[in-house]
């Protein structure tokens, strides 16, 4: 996002205070910003409204740039996001290639599929009989950033090539 | 002739609305009609085998008290299905049923067993939604396919037909396009009238109408102007279709307008009443069940369980060959989510009672997440791997 919006003064999260994940990712992004020097401005939301709520206050602030944290109620609510980030103008990073589908900006975040399909396969393996305990905990591997030029237009971004060269799929 | 983007005309405006059939005479007549033919169902196709399979499946056909039926399946309550449909079964893999509303979303349908399926059934006699559902169903069990039932929906042309001795003569009503011409008279004189059951005859492509916006018939019935119009505008090719009484009929009325019907395309006409002789399904081996919770809906998370289905294929274990998967969908409403997790784990404790294998060998009922971190529960004593995806 950084690399995306240098000049911004402050960018936005927006995480859902209501997860299990949400102080871990807040803890992380702050550590993040502070080795940068970014001022970090964290907004919550849990419910459609206060995603509402979130959005006119991030249209108040002016704000440059948003980070919309990995949460399942975002990913269900993807497409009202990727609304409102487009009706304020406000250039946004989230945590998913759906997003950036339905006309998102930008995303950067772990394959889903992979997490799936590991599901998937240590669902079989215990079924055969391998002790859940013996089972490794796995981390994802394969990150993917996804960047959506024709959203990038609208909001009248220049994306920088040094950008543009590391997406895994860039969406015209 | 209308176009799609052209208003519903209303009823108000047409000079002929003498001939309207007020709302309270044409329901009751059409609704006992409607009534006499599901019941006609239980006796024609294997209703009742359906309802118990679909129980069996942990896929009821009627909602539990206070819960909403999965999006994409159907809710069997209505009993009929009086404007029509589209149903996708797959005997195989949940959620077994996807009902269609419109032809035009059919062809459009983004998913993958929508663009596949290759058989299709149109049922005789009043072809609701349970008879065509349990012929379909049937099928699909015989050949393990997905299989496309088309309910055709039924109006008032159908009870005039019905009246003029309907079953008894359907070559000669076909010879005099007896349907037709009463659907036509219906659709000019009373389009209001006319429409009622004709929803989904209505939404295929082109579909002619009458001045009042009314849908009339262009080759002969609702359900043969449906299964033309995917004969003539789906990529994948029937290879089977199956016709029951004058359901055959309708597919040979369909197939004769159509110049690509393929010579390997296949039809089965039933004369009598459809009973499949199902003997595998009686000794139905143990399989070991997984649960599968997740937060979103079946619509959303298609491609993502597919992904875990390739998974579980991956380790040797097919979805209704020798793993069974209960799927239980929150629809984005998360305060639900305990409840089905406890609805989940009480499912595999009634499957205990009827289990054979030995304790140790069945599977085992421990909670995964497995991604990104892993936390495992024993639950019971019993294993039931649990997806929080």
């Amino acid at each position: 996002m950084r690399e995306l919006r240098p000049n911004a003064a402050t960018i936005a999260v927006l995480v859902n205070p209501n997860s299990p994940n949400a102080e871990m990712q807040v803890n992380d992004i702050q550590i993040a910003a502070r080795s940068v020097g970014q001022q970090v401005d964290i907004l919550n939301a849990s419910t459609i409204r206060e995603i509402d709520a979130a959005f006119a206050r991030l249209a108040r602030m002016r704000v440059e740039a948003l980070l919309v944290a990995a949460d399942p109620i975002f990913f269900n609510r993807a497409s009202q996001l990727v609304v409102l980030a487009t009706r304020h103008a406000i250039p946004a990073l989230y945590s998913r290639r759906e997003f950036v589908a339905v006309g998102g900006l930008m995303s950067y975040g772990a394959n889903a599929d992979e997490g799936y399909h590991t599901a998937g396969v240590y669902a079989g393996r215990i079924l055969k009989g391998e002790k859940p305990d013996d089972l490794p905990i796995q981390l994802p591997t394969k990150f993917e950033l996804v960047i959506n030029l024709s959203t990038a237009r609208a909001l009248g971004l220049d994306v920088p090539a040094t950008l543009l060269a590391r997406a895994d799929e860039v969406i015209e | 002739m209308k176009t799609k983007d052209d208003p519903p005309t209303k009823i108000a405006e047409l000079p002929l609305t003498a001939f309207e059939l007020p709302k309270w005479l044409v329901e009751p007549a059409v609704r006992s009609c409607r009534l006499f033919n599901t019941a006609l169902d239980f006796i024609f196709y294997n209703v009742p085998t359906l309802r118990v399979e679909l129980a069996k499946k942990d896929a009821p056909m009627q909602a539990r008290r206070g819960e909403k039926p999965p999006s994409r399946i159907i809710d069997f309550d209505a009993l009929s299905d009086p404007e029509g449909s589209l149903l996708l079964i797959d005997a195989t893999s949940a959620p077994y049923v996807h009902k269609y509303q419109s032809v035009e979303k059919f062809l459009e349908s983004p998913y993958q067993e929508t663009r596949d399926v290759d058989i299709a059934t149109i049922t005789g006699v009043g072809s609701s939604a349970l008879g065509s559902a349990a012929l379909a169903w049937d099928i699909s069990v015989a050949l393990e396919k997905p299989v496309l039932a088309i309910v055709p929906g039924y109006g008032v042309a159908d009870v005039v037909l019905q009246g003029l001795g309907g079953w008894f003569a359907f070559g000669l009503h076909d010879f005099l396009s007896s349907k037709t011409l009463i659907q036509t008279g219906l659709a000019t004189a009373a389009p209001e009238t006319a429409r009622i059951g004709r929803e989904l005859a209505a939404s295929t492509p082109q579909e002619p109408t009458a001045r009042g916006g009314a849908p009339i018939f262009r080759y002969g019935s609702g359900s043969s102007d449906v299964l033309h119009a995917l004969l003539e505008h789906r990529t994948t090719p029937f290879r089977l279709l199956v016709g029951h009484s004058k359901g055959a009929l309708q597919i040979n009325i369909a197939r004769r307008r159509s110049d690509r019907m393929r010579r390997r395309d296949f039809i089965l006409a039933l004369g009598g009443a459809a009973a499949w002789p199902l003997a595998a399904r009686a000794q139905e081996p143990a399989m070991p069940v997984v649960g599968v919770l997740s937060p979103r809906s079946p619509a959303v998370d298609a491609p993502l369980i597919a992904v875990i289905r390739q998974g579980l294929n991956d380790t040797g274990f097919f979805e209704g060959q020798n793993i069974t998967l209960y799927y239980r969908w929150a629809d984005g409403q998360y305060d639900r989510l305990a409840a089905l997790a406890a609805d989940l784990v009480r499912q595999d404790g009634d499957r205990e009672h009827t289990d054979r294998l030995p304790r140790r060998q069945r599977p085992g009922p421990e909670r995964a997440r497995p991604q990104p971190q892993s936390a495992w529960r024993q639950h019971h004593g019993r294993k039931l791997v649990y997806f929080r995806p």
